[in-house]
């Protein structure tokens, strides 16, 4: 990520916008004292970059799938990306990350019941080829999370 | 919707962005002392991307977010250890984000 570089134009602007994403670009150029045509040229930028991203979060709870899962797995090193990708495939799984830790694969997704939760971890993750332990966990309460962070660029290292 | 907050319109920025550049997903056991308590209080935390109560082994997960790897011991770790219950933390670096859809989140 050491490809990215900002002035305080763009941190002023991403700052404000995560603050109110609805803030008009007028009211941002008013704030850094800078022109509308900047702050709105300096926008297309970010977003094109894929820095920013504007999107409507809704409520899990309303798409009918009240379960959300985490789920673990120690997989086979060498088959690591194939089976990232093919379980990111899997269309309840949300977000595919790869650790190193105890376990390698963190998969969490959003499930319509504890039985369709089973069904995706024994007949869709746990037969794939490379997968090894599996452990489950559901969410029963969301303390924190914070939406305005987000991997928006394509996969890489998060190290630099 | 809006009003109701269960649609928010959100600008979402990448983490590195502001430099979050080490991510660590943590598994944490609660011991003696209230989950929701343990949880609030690491909540607390700016690090702390995400906090979740869970089934299972760990009764906490967690998404944290820094700048380098130092702050783990500069940071992190000083406000880490003066929170009680904390029985044991399983530490998950992230290597790579394949997929990330954070279209759904959770209500306010």
């Amino acid at each position: 990520m050491k490809d990215i570089e900002f002035d305080d134009t763009d941190r002023g602007i991403l700052d404000a916008l995560g603050n109110d994403a609805r803030m008009s670009n007028r009211s941002i150029a008013n704030l850094l004292g800078v022109a509308e045509g900047t702050v709105r040229a300096r926008i297309k930028r970010l977003t094109a970059r894929k820095i920013l991203r504007f999107t409507a979060i809704t409520d899990y709870r309303q798409h009918g799938t009240p379960l959300m899962a985490l789920v673990r797995l120690v997989a086979d090193h060498g088959k690591l990306e194939a089976l990232a990708t093919q379980i990111s495939d899997i269309t309840e799984i949300r977000s595919v990350i790869v650790t190193l830790g105890r376990t390698n694969l963190l998969c969490i997704g959003l499930f319509e019941s504890q039985e369709r939760l089973a069904a995706v971890c024994s007949e869709q993750i746990g037969i794939l080829d490379g997968v090894g332990e599996l452990s489950i966990s559901t969410v029963v309460h969301a303390v924190k999370y914070n939406e305005r962070m987000a991997r928006l660029r394509p996969s890489q290292s998060c190290q630099p | 919707m809006t009003d109701s907050g269960s649609l928010r319109i959100v600008a979402a920025t990448d983490f590195a962005a502001y430099g979050y550049n080490v991510l660590v997903a943590l598994e944490i056991k609660v011991v003696g002392r209230s989950v929701q308590a343990v949880a609030d209080e690491l909540a607390e935390f700016p690090e702390m991307f995400a906090v979740h109560i869970v089934t299972g082994a760990a009764q906490i997960e967690a998404l944290v977010g820094m700048h380098r790897f130092e702050d783990l011991s500069e940071t992190l770790m000083p406000k880490m250890i003066k929170v009680s219950g904390l029985a044991c933390i399983e530490v998950g670096i992230v290597t790579d984000i394949v997929t990330y859809n954070f279209d759904v989140g959770i209500p306010r």
